[in-house]
């Protein structure tokens, strides 16, 4: 693996806009005291090194109808066949294969528990499942982009 | 939401710099609409902010964790202070109380296997902890960032 090092004010850049991607760049050229043509430069080599690959308001899935929330934990016997049908499932917002505990993760939003409780039903139900674990999300959840050390 | 809101969102999650002026431009309405219909979607809650997304691959984080904790073996320690001894650690990215067989979920950004199991042994050490369970998966997948900044 290659390993970007990053200087202060690339991070100092970064983390500003984990926390709000519309930071504007003079308040950040403040905060690394370089111009802020400097800080466009930097933020566009970042881009282009593909270190920031992005960026996107954040929104509440329950204004979107996303109101139940809930992780599941899965073991299968085959992975690549639940990965398939997953790709297929709305409901399902993230999915991956995992080391550990579970073979795969997975995160899906439904509108109501009623809802949510069918797709749990239609998976468990699924051949290929051996072993189902969920969790419903309580309430809200904290995101703590700017937590990582860079 | 109508038409215009929706283009707005839509707009700003495929770039959230994109400036109010050009999606005005984009949409034919004036600046000042765009920035009060923003404002709006902010005050309602529809838009909780905006982040970047980065390859967190490129910057020496091999993976992500999910640690998912069972509480309980103290009685006077509660989810909350669980939580908040979580959120003291670097490079967890997402913190939540769930329902179902556990009570806290963890999601974080590792720097490799060894780095995946010191942060496994500094959240079953959390006085109130009673056990978790943890997986792991490598790469810079997003985790749905609209919704987790993740």
């Amino acid at each position: 693996m290659v390993t970007k090092l990053l200087d202060d004010s690339e991070k100092t850049i970064i983390l500003n806009l984990l926390v709000n991607a519309r930071t504007r760049y003079n308040k950040i050229a403040d905060q690394c005291q370089l111009s802020v043509s400097r800080v466009i430069q930097k933020h566009k080599q970042m881009q282009e090194d593909g270190i920031i690959t992005g960026s996107t308001l954040i929104q509440d899935p329950r204004k979107d109808g996303k109101n139940i929330i809930a992780s599941f934990n899965i073991d299968v016997t085959r992975i690549s066949s639940l990965m398939k049908i997953f790709e297929k499932m709305e409901e399902i917002l993230f999915y991956t294969h995992t080391m550990g505990r579970y073979d795969i993760y997975a995160i899906a939003a439904c509108e109501n528990l009623e809802k949510m409780n069918t797709l749990i039903i239609e998976i468990k139900n699924l051949a290929i499942v051996k072993n189902f674990v969920t969790n419903i999300w309580a309430g809200q959840y904290m995101m703590l982009p700017e937590n990582i050390e860079l | 939401m109508d038409a215009l809101d929706k283009k707005i969102k839509e707009s700003l999650n495929e770039n959230a710099r994109l400036s109010f002026r050009k999606i005005a431009e984009m949409t034919g309405k004036s600046t000042d609409t765009i920035i009060n219909r923003y404002n709006k979607m902010e005050k309602s809650g529809y838009i909780k902010g905006s982040t970047i997304t980065l390859d967190r691959f490129k910057l020496g984080f091999e993976g992500t964790a999910v640690y998912q904790i069972i509480s309980g073996s103290r009685k006077n320690i509660t989810n909350e202070d669980i939580i908040d001894e979580i959120l003291k650690l670097p490079n967890v990215l997402l913190v939540g109380k769930t329902i179902g067989v556990h009570d806290i979920l963890v999601l974080a950004a590792v720097k490799g296997l060894i780095h995946f199991e010191e942060l496994f042994i500094k959240i079953i050490m959390l006085p109130g902890v009673m056990d978790v369970d943890s997986c792991y998966w490598t790469g810079s997948k997003d985790v749905c960032p609209q919704y987790f900044s993740l």
